[in-house]
């Protein structure tokens, strides 16, 4: 047998799904390994051949989510004092200056403080050179500076070396020169330039996506040689694909080559599997939800395919790469429940994590978080995990009765005040994939999973309006699922501003040609063969005077003055979309040119699961408890079922509950469950 | 204000307040998200000069403090005619004139600030309304950009400042007035960005309505609206009970300036000597669960354009949003004006009268902050940061290759005040989500070449903390045209305090170094520039706070190696002696020093004015309040 094996590795658990040839699925966890993740990476593969009783040659292809380049960027773990960046003289402030935003409200200037620049001031050095926006030399570059900068880096040790030239997306030629003398200089440097990691105009963001990517190098590169020399020690030979942040896989070589790329790639699975997994249910247009312990990863996913920001953020940096528009919510089960001014209560984004964990972990946690109110209101059983992980009733009741005496309500009206609000911080979320852009949420299904998502569902069903969830098999594992179900993508682009009536059909076929180029080429080094290479374009556009840009797919094929005609009107309807008008008598003006590679990858086939009757089978329930129905029915007995008893075609009424080995499903009153031939729950409303 | 309907909240739902309270702010963060996106103007789509709010039915306000948003006046004028489907629009700043004595105020500001309102009905009920104004590019008069600082020189009004658009519907029951359109269209330099921000404004509108409608469908229309009055009560609670308990009984009384209004008001003399700085005088009174802030005393209005048209209520949420300092996650909304109590003389310049100049009304709004920092730093015995000042507004103007007249404006911030427990922030701006315009937008979009942004050296107050940096930035022009700039704190820089001393103030030199250097006064209108001309803009620092001497010499060292202080202020200000070429700081010399000029120096005082501003309040006999100068 051959299996296909994705390893996703979180921020508690290595989560594995390994999927055989006649579609059979397996999944596992083992602890994650903070100090060196590939060492749990390579615990999992252990523990995998080991459960499955395979041997390594049977495995084919691994794919690798890891949470790595995120965690080194939030916990500043980079190495700070290594990082070097060379500017255009009279640049040496960008850092510092930023773009003079202020987060937050009015007022906040007189307190707020600028956090620490990614390099010291000290480390910034300005070169004579200089372009202007056509991309014609007004300063030649002055190649005695760039060697003294060379040099002195040296001297100090300053490794990984940044260089972002103004105007360098029309004109990488200065750029290109300066790293080689670096190199010649100091050959033990590493050296990103802007015009390879980002060539688009807006010199800050620019930077900084380059310096994220130069500081992340020295990690990526020694995680990415580690996993491959584990993978050596367990036998297995298989290739090995990383998932990056737009939704696409990449080798272990392009990890090393360009480690920004992989600062999504744990959500980016999430989402990937939740749109996999909807698709397999009959569902095109989905909202995916990944709720874990601190954070819920919401994602929206149109005609099977989730959207694409280029406006993302990384912690407190701005990202201007192609990635997964997924946005996180501090809203998860571990998050806690306070008192603010005025006794208002709020949910999160604190969260109690898993130390000391929710009040009812029994492991010193007194405050009263998500999963407390869950366990209080009888919609989680009494342990999880297998009996892992055992939960204290007692525990939870103290922690949200003290809240609800401050608040002066009952307990149950407090622990449903809790879950009601982490359901409105999620629907803000949802709000903001969907709403802003231009999509009305009850058009979409919610595919609900991690831990705790399959118990939300229900709930925000009922606040959006719309039609229903989707809760996939293994809720837990869903994500490590998306990493099967991946192409390798890269992305090329490159700014060319040009009004509408200004637009030189050429030059728009003289960048397309050279980003399908670099593209296709590519993906050979990425070992695809040309038939299963694929070339899509897409412009940015926006109304002169605008300071956003519409993205639009474009068709392949010759640019001709139609093309361009066509181009424009798609972008009239998309802006119409997005933001409820267009005006066809206002002026356009294309900003970037972009060019997606896809390199196709065979989706595993999935085993359907033996089908029903209407009616669950007599294994399937477990028996009843009383669970709270709101302030109306208040406490009532529900039935329990166990999930992995349940069969194709079968359906069951809310109220009721559904338990699992890694997460619990909560059906309300007026909403039903059937089971689908993959074993998803579709969760909807009953119509009457 | 409306008082007819107040509900006790105790007979509300506490959990749905807490829903409704989130969907409206979610509903402001929607609003703006679209404006953010679809707008032209640079002001409202880069430096987010633009706000949205939510208000009830009876057109209190909702939402975080949003602090021009007013709408009592739009519904005193059509009470009985606001229909679904209607969106009115206007930009007036004076309305009803013809009613004596004084007309009114709309709550809008600066003719610049288009305002477009919608109201919310739910079947056919009006429950709620939304609001969006934004800078736009140009309203018309006498300089492009709409925003004169004194064109002509002996004074101007708000006839100069561009088309003044009452309240009036631009949408009739869902149906466009395309000639109110046209009207307002027709009268700005530049119709089509400004048609371009009218669509931005109206269609976020209509999507955010959507959400009030929403709220109504779950919960009910009733138990919404009783959510809506409740959440202005419970704002006022948690003034009175988190706030208010923060800050000491007693009264405070602090002065501070607006650089003058342009006008020289001493013949004979320049703007530099003959320009009379206007004073806000801010006497702040606490006791118990009342906080009451007194202007007497305040400059009468001017005949530039810093007139800020404000009444009573809306300085009470003005000074509503600071508070929001002291618990940053209250809402702050109408509840404010049941706690702050505003005295509010007319004719002020805070409160002056049709048809007063009022286009640059954001440097009293500035110095209305620093005038209140001041009262808490005498509150709080210097547990308050320094002054700053926020904003420095240019506008440029050309003829195209295509003949046709186009625009830039940019908006610099400046550094911000020195805190009791760190240094002030360099280049930042009080708008919140204001950003600057990239220098590769900037170059590819209009004709500038920008050779240099950097941080402004010695620009920060020094103190033990050192005030935030201003900008320094240096124009090529590619194109001849004209050139506007205005700025506040030339000559009156942001105090220092508690022994720090003032920021750097902002200086403008066109063509600096050359035959043609000229020294720009810091509000002027339509400077000529030929292609060529240099511009070198220097942006102010924030005050610092606490002795310098008693900065930490690392610090000091760190910052002349960082380019932020020079070597020679490091000595002369901070007492801190480096030694070149790597600034290894000298222990003894520095210990020598410090002594040295501890000894020589005066006494240092809360307040560090700056001898210039000493100097001018002098020449124009402005006595300032014992012990804050």
């Amino acid at each position: 047998m051959s299996f296909r094996v994705g390893i996703d590795t979180g921020g508690t658990f290595v989560d594995v799904v390994a999927v055989s040839d006649r579609g059979e699925l397996h999944s596992l966890k083992t602890p994650t390994t903070p100090a060196d993740p590939s060492v749990g990476v390579g615990e999992a593969l252990e523990k995998t051949l080991r459960l499955l009783h395979i041997r390594p040659s049977e495995i084919n292809s691994i794919f690798h989510g890891t949470t790595i380049a995120t965690n080194t960027l939030l916990q500043h773990s980079f190495g700070r004092e290594r990082l070097g960046l060379v500017v255009t003289q009279g640049c040496r402030y960008i850092l510092e200056i930023a773009r003079q935003t202020v987060p937050g409200a009015f007022g906040n200037m007189v307190i707020w403080e600028k956090p620490e620049r990614l390099v010291y001031l000290e480390n910034v050095r300005e070169i004579r050179e200089r372009r202007n926006y056509r991309g014609e030399v007004l300063t030649p570059l002055d190649e005695g500076d760039v060697r003294e900068a060379a040099r002195e880096f040296k001297a100090r040790g300053i490794q990984q070396i940044a260089v972002s030239l103004l105007h360098s997306y029309v004109n990488p030629a200065h750029e290109g020169r300066v790293r080689d003398l670096i190199q010649e200089v100091y050959p033990q440097s590493s050296v990103s330039i802007s015009s390879e990691i980002l060539p688009e105009y807006r010199e800050y963001e620019r930077t900084l996506t380059t310096l994220l990517d130069v500081a992340l190098r020295p990690t990526m590169s020694t995680y990415a040689e580690r996993l491959e020399q584990c993978l050596k020690t367990s036998g297995v030979g298989a290739p090995v694909s990383y998932m990056k942040s737009n939704g696409g896989v990449g080798t272990l070589a392009e990890l090393k080559q360009s480690p920004v790329s992989a600062v999504l790639s744990g959500p980016a699975a999430g989402v990937l599997a939740g749109a996999f997994v909807a698709g397999l249910a009959g569902f095109r247009n989905v909202i995916t939800m990944d709720m874990g312990g601190t954070s819920t990863d919401i994602c929206l996913v149109e005609d099977g395919r989730p959207f694409i920001t280029t406006e993302g953020k990384v912690d407190i940096y701005p990202l201007k790469i192609p990635m997964v528009d997924v946005i996180s919510i501090g809203a998860g089960g571990g998050s806690v429940a306070w008192l603010g001014a005025g006794n208002s209560l709020r949910v999160g984004p604190r969260s109690a994590g898993s130390h000391p964990g929710p009040a009812c972990y029994g492991r010193g946690g007194v405050e009263p978080t998500v999963t407390d109110a869950h366990l209080f209101l009888g919609r989680l059983p009494q342990t999880l995990l297998g009996g892992e992980v055992i939960l204290d009733r007692e525990r939870a009741a103290t922690a949200i009765g003290e809240l609800a005496t401050r608040m002066g309500v009952k307990p149950e009206a407090a622990a449903e005040g809790i879950i009601e609000i982490a359901n409105y911080n999620m629907v803000g979320g949802i709000r903001k994939v969907s709403v802003e852009r231009g999509r009305d949420p009850g058009d979409y299904y919610l595919v609900a999973f991690g831990g705790a998502g399959p118990l939300h569902a229900g709930h925000l069903i009922e606040i959006l309006r719309i039609r229903g969830a989707i809760i996939p098999p293994l809720p837990g594992t869903t994500s490590a699922l998306g990493l099967l179900v991946t192409d390798l993508r890269g992305d090329w682009v490159q700014t060319l501003i040009a009004r509408q009536d200004r637009i030189d059909v050429r030059a728009v076929s003289g960048v397309y040609g050279e980003l399908e180029r670099r593209a296709w080429d590519h993906l050979g080094r990425e070992g695809v063969p040309p038939e299963r290479r694929r070339v899509v374009r897409f412009a940015d556009l926006r109304y002169v005077g605008q300071g956003y840009e519409v993205r639009v797919e474009v068709e392949a094929g010759e640019i001709t003055p139609a093309f361009v005609q066509t181009m424009i009107e798609r972008f009239h309807r998309a802006h119409d979309l997005a933001y409820g008008y267009c005006d066809r008598n206002d002026m356009v003006e294309l900003v970037n040119l972009r060019v997606q590679g896809i390199g196709l990858v065979d989706r595993p086939t999935f085993k359907q699961l033996p089908m029903g009757d209407l009616t669950p089978g007599k294994a399937a329930l477990k028996g009843s408890r009383s669970v709270y129905l709101g302030r109306e029915q208040g406490f009532q007995r529900c039935p329990v079922y166990v999930r992995d008893e349940l069969m194709g075609g079968n359906r069951l009424e809310g109220p009721a509950v559904i338990e699992q080995y890694d997460s619990t499903v909560f059906v309300p009153p007026g909403q039903q469950v059937r089971v689908d031939p993959y074993g998803n729950l579709i969760l909807e409303r009953i119509e009457r | 204000m409306s008082p007819e309907v107040t509900s006790p909240s105790s007979t509300v739902d506490p959990i749905l307040l807490d829903i409704v309270e989130g969907a409206v702010e979610a509903t402001i963060v929607e609003i703006e998200s679209y404006v953010d996106r679809t707008a032209r103007s640079t002001v409202v789509r880069e430096q987010h000069d633009f706000r949205a709010a939510v208000f009830d039915k009876e057109t209190r306000l909702l939402s975080r403090v949003s602090f021009v948003a007013e709408i009592q006046v739009l519904k005193d004028k059509f009470a009985g005619r606001i229909h679904e489907g209607d969106v009115f629009i206007y930009n007036s700043v004076y309305t009803n004139m013809f009613e004596a004595p004084y007309g009114r105020y709309t709550g809008i500001q600066h003719l610049g600030d288009v305002c477009v309102v919608e109201p919310v009905f739910y079947r056919g009920e009006l429950v709620a309304f939304v609001q969006c104004f934004g800078h736009v590019q140009d309203v018309g008069g006498t300089v492009v950009g709409s925003l004169p600082w004194h064109t002509p020189d002996d004074g101007q009004t708000i006839f100069h400042e561009g088309i003044q658009i009452p309240i009036i519907k631009l949408y009739e029951r869902g149906e466009l007035n395309w000639s109110v359109l046209e009207l307002i269209l027709t009268n700005s330099r530049f119709p089509k960005e400004l048609k371009g921000d009218i669509d931005a404004f109206v269609f976020a509108l209509k999507k955010a309505a959507r959400r009030i409608i929403e709220l109504c469908e779950r919960y009910g229309p009733e138990a919404v609206q009783t959510c809506f009055f409740a959440l202005i009560d419970r704002c006022a609670r948690a003034i009175r009970q988190d706030i208010l308990p923060q800050i000491p009984n007693g009264t405070y009384t602090f002065e501070d300036f607006a650089d003058g209004d342009g006008i020289i008001d001493i013949p004979g003399q320049d703007k530099w000597s003959g320009d009379e700085p206007l004073k806000i005088r801010c006497r702040l009174s606490k006791r118990g669960e009342k906080l009451t802030v007194d202007f007497t005393g305040t400059s009468p209005q001017c005949l530039g354009s810093l007139n800020l048209a404000g009444d009573e209520r809306f300085y009470k949420k003005y000074f509503g949003s600071l508070l929001r300092l002291y618990a940053p996650e209250v809402v702050i909304n109408e509840g404010v004006c049941d706690v702050v109590e505003v005295i509010l003389p007319r004719g002020t310049f805070l409160s002056p009268n049709f048809p007063a100049s009022v286009g640059n009304r954001w440097v009293p709004m500035v110095t209305l902050i620093t005038a209140y920092m001041g009262c808490l730093m005498q509150a709080t015995e210097g547990n308050t940061p320094a002054a700053f000042n926020f904003a420095i507004v240019a506008g440029y103007w050309w003829e195209n290759e295509e003949g046709y007249l186009s625009f830039m404006r940019e908006i610099w911030g400046n550094g911000s005040g020195a805190r009791p427990y760190a240094d002030g922030t360099d280049t930042v701006d009080m708008v919140p989500e204001s950003k600057n315009i990239p220098i590769e937008f900037m170059e590819s979009a209009y004709p500038i070449l920008l050779t240099k942004r950097a941080l402004g050296v010695d620009s920060g107050g020094p103190g033990k903390y050192r005030g935030g940096l201003g900008y320094f930035e240096e124009w090529v022009f590619l194109a001849g045209g004209h050139f506007q700039i205005g700025s506040g704190c030339e000559r009156i820089p942001p105090w220092g305090a508690m022994g720090g001393k003032p920021g750097r103030g902002v200086k403008f030199v066109l063509n600096p170094g050359t035959d043609l250097e000229e020294h720009l006064y810091h509000y002027v209108d339509n400077v000529k520039v030929k292609k060529g001309d240099v511009l070198h803009i220097y942006g102010a620092g924030g005050g610092g706070w606490g002795d310098p001497l008693e900065r930490d010499p690392l610090m000091v060292q760190r910052d002349v190696i960082q380019g932020k202080v020079s070597p020679e202020s490091a000595r002369a200000d901070y007492g801190v002696v480096l030694r070149n070429p790597a600034w290894e700081i000298d222990d003894r010399g520095t210990m020598t020093l410090r002594e040295k000029l501890r000894k020589e120096r005066p006494p240092l005082r809360m307040f560090d004015r700056g001898e210039q501003a000493l100097e001018l309040f002098r020449r124009f006999n402005i006595r300032l309040e014992p012990g804050t100068y």
